[in-house]
């Protein structure tokens, strides 16, 4: 798919700031200051969802990221102490710094080199159907521009249908990742407790 | 919405064939909710029995995995379940075999390690059975989504795990250490497969792989004034490259490797030993799944256009063939310097996996059989070895020191025996398991004629040689040297027994490795995995040497 005019601004903007702000979140000194620009860095992923016509991705983004994750990272910082670390004058970066440097623009630079030649290689979706335009993607289904999208419906059936199967490893997943929390965060007193 | 409902009625999601596919894992994932269950129930002292029911819940996924197969024989058609997402071949079903018995051997390691630390907890073992639901995803899915999820599944418990001794501060170091490069590799084995869906429009390992001469073609368009050339083979390479990243620190392969000794020597030392074996041999699993059915047209040099002068590209052979090659010789050289026997063991694991690597480059029937057969000897032998380490294990001494070993035949000849054979075969000595399998590793490359992939099997053997000085300074301070330690080994039946059970095993394999040969060649022929042969190659594109230009002369 192929952003055109508007569009095409609009996600220059974004992406541009989306990675500022990136670069923001590991710069910061004040970690409630990291938290609040990563914050705006998801906000601006969500954004690009929602030119890219995907509404439910982009809701869930700001549900989750920012509503859930980033309430969280910022109880946690506010319980952990960070004080010491804002205030002395400990490196932040090491020496590892130019080797980052280099790492990053040879990165870049084959990004670059290998994207040149490709032009707008990525395909869409689905492969088979004849690209459209993003604008008149919502008249060829009878909505117009103030229309429900389908978005969400098409993720709902193929949650429960293609994705049925990770569906379920993810499920396991969690129930791994809640028995890891608890186990690593409960300390010797109340492991004496329930036994 | 009717509609919607209507075609999902008539499409049975869920029917007895699909099920049956997924049915070991199934019994494992609720012997591990069992396992939890039970913990809080058990008073202190029988904490244990959550270590048997979690050993029978294995015992049953094998069993259940041992009816399924002759379905399986019988009925190829139910061989593909859940929108494609799991393709149950013989590939499959031999590394799932090889994660059952690896995880049996680690839970036995781990009863004994446990009472040691004192920390017998019923999450211990039902974090391991989950982890193994994840390996065992991951050697049957054959797609992205299915494939990656699984590999978090499997890492997460691990991370887990690495952690465990809470109150251990270099099991917290190494815990922290892998999780955070582990969650820096899955981002950037996502990374790549995020382009490939983008490249190709599908998660389907399948059509992925049908998809891709498309991209490969370049579209050259000329007008009058200038020319523009579509190649979008660099964006597909860059993909290739950022899964293949991901995949090197999974297998711990030598840029990639710096987690390995930190996390192996701080974690637990059962599951050092389960890491060492279940998660590398399930990464190879999903390597070969990955790069042999997904991306087999990138294995060789990927034709330009000599015409429009657009270059020729080199394939994934090469990228796996220089770092495998600097993988065995960093893996061996860091090993020589190693007092920890954890350390050098963790060494000694980065440059096996190096050897294995050398299977998927080789690309033929020889090469695969290699793989699968070196992952399942390595499976045994290396749990073997770790299993002698925690044997060494007792009140006050970690036995994990070079010099925790020092006269170890006066106190227990019989461990040091079965220690001697597993490092014979690690360093695959001929009568021992080891050789087999690195056999069948190197004569498949040498078997491709290739001169490149020749040097390199040399280089192979030759490092193999200098991995047996570190070997055998096992050897010299258990037979050799005099006894410094004179508390005396606080032995276990099981672990014993067990370790017997491995010991002879290996030899047996060395000796007789017929019935494993068939069961690998079983796995190396599953249709899904595509062989190459390089000699085709050199056939269709004659290469041109400067020497041989035009006619000879009289």
């Amino acid at each position: 798919m192929q952003l055109h005019g508007w569009e095409a601004v609009l996600f220059y903007v974004l992406a541009f700031m989306t990675l500022i702000m990136g670069v923001f979140v590991i710069s910061a000194r004040i970690a409630v200051h990291s938290a609040l620009f990563l914050i705006s860095a998801l906000v601006n992923v969500a954004l690009i969802f929602i030119l890219l016509r995907a509404e439910f991705v982009a809701g869930v983004q700001i549900l989750v990221y920012v509503g859930g994750v980033m309430v969280l990272f910022l109880f946690v910082i506010m319980l952990v102490q960070t004080r010491a670390e804002e205030e002395s004058r400990v490196r932040l970066y090491t020496g590892q710094t130019k080797a980052v440097y280099v790492i990053a623009m040879l990165l870049a630079f084959a990004f670059i080199a290998a994207m040149r030649p490709a032009q707008s290689g990525f395909q869409s979706p689905d492969a088979t159907a004849p690209t459209q335009t993003s604008a008149d993607r919502g008249t060829a289904t009878g909505q117009g521009a103030g229309g429900v999208s389908e978005d969400t419906q098409k993720v709902g059936s193929a949650l429960y249908r293609e994705a049925a199967l990770p569906f379920e490893i993810a499920s396991v997943l969690l129930l791994v990742a809640m028995v890891g929390a608890v186990m690593l965060a409960r300390g010797s007193k109340q492991e004496k407790l329930y036994e | 919405m009717l509609a919607l409902l209507q075609q999902t009625s008539d499409f049975q999601i869920i029917s007895r064939e699909t099920v049956q596919l997924i049915m070991p894992e199934v019994i494992l994932t609720v012997f591990g909710c069992a396992a939890l269950v039970l913990d809080v129930m058990l008073p202190r002292a029988l904490k244990k029995v959550v270590a048997w029911v979690s050993l029978s819940g294995v015992g049953l996924s094998l069993v259940s995995l041992g009816i399924l197969y002759p379905n399986l024989v019988n009925n190829q058609s139910a061989r593909v379940g859940f929108f494609e997402m799991i393709l149950v071949d013989d590939y499959a079903v031999v590394f799932k075999l090889m994660f059952l018995i690896g995880a049996a051997i680690s839970i036995i390691l781990s009863i004994k390690y446990l009472d040691e630390e004192g920390e017998q907890h019923g999450e211990y073992y039902s974090l391991i059975l989950f982890s193994v639901v994840g390996m065992m995803f991951m050697a049957s899915a054959v797609d992205l989504l299915s494939l990656f999820i699984s590999l978090e599944l499997m890492a997460i418990s691990v991370y887990i795990l690495v952690g465990y001794l809470k109150r251990d501060r270099k099991s917290n170091e190494a815990a922290m250490k892998y999780f955070l490069l582990g969650a820096f590799s899955s981002g950037v084995l996502l990374y790549g497969m995020s382009m490939v869906y983008g490249l190709t429009g599908s998660t389907n390992l399948a059509k992925i792989a049908a998809a891709i001469p498309n991209v490969l073609k370049i579209d050259v368009v000329k007008t009058m004034t200038e020319r523009s050339v579509m190649d979008m083979r660099y964006l597909l390479l860059l993909s290739m490259v950022f899964m293949a990243a991901g995949m090197f620190f999974k297998i711990a392969a030598v840029p990639f490797h710096m987690w390995a000794p930190d996390a192996y020597e701080g974690a637990p030392t059962s599951i050092t030993a389960f890491m060492s074996v279940g998660v590398k041999a399930a990464s190879f699993a999903m390597f070969g799944r990955l790069f042999l059915y997904g991306l087999p047209d990138l294995r060789a040099t990927i034709a330009g256009n000599a015409a429009d002068s657009v270059p020729s590209l080199p394939g994934w052979a090469v990228l796996l063939g220089v770092i495998s090659a600097i993988t065995i010789v960093w893996g061996n050289l860091g090993a020589l310097t190693q007092n920890n026997l954890k350390r050098l063991l963790a060494y000694s694991s980065i440059s096996h996996a190096g050897y294995t690597l050398l299977g998927l480059i080789a690309g033929n029937q020889t090469g695969y059989i290699g793989v699968v057969l070196y992952l399942f000897i390595y499976t045994i032998m290396n749990l073997g070895i770790f299993g002698c380490i925690i044997a060494l294990k007792r009140r006050g001494i970690s036995g994990d020191n070079i010099n925790d070993l020092n006269g170890l035949i006066k106190k227990a000849p019989w461990l040091t025996v079965m220690m001697t054979i597993f490092l014979l075969s690690l360093g695959g000595i001929p009568p021992t398991a080891g050789f087999i399998g690195k056999f069948y590793l190197f004569g498949g490359l040498i078997e491709t004629g290739n001169p490149w992939l020749a040097r390199l099997a040399i280089l192979a053997v030759v490092m193999t040689v200098v991995s047996l000085y570190y070997y055998l300074r096992f050897v010299k301070h258990m037979y050799i040297e005099e006894e410094t330690e004179t508390t005396p080994l606080a032995p276990s039946r099981v672990l014993n027994w067990t370790l017997s059970v491995a010991a002879v095993v290996i030899v047996l394999i060395g000796v007789y490795p017929k019935w494993f040969i068939d069961i690998s060649q079983r796995a190396a022929r599953s249709q899904a995995l595509k062989t190459y042969s390089y000699k085709a190659e050199e056939a269709e594109q004659p290469l041109e040497l400067p020497g041989s230009m035009g006619a000879p002369s009289r």
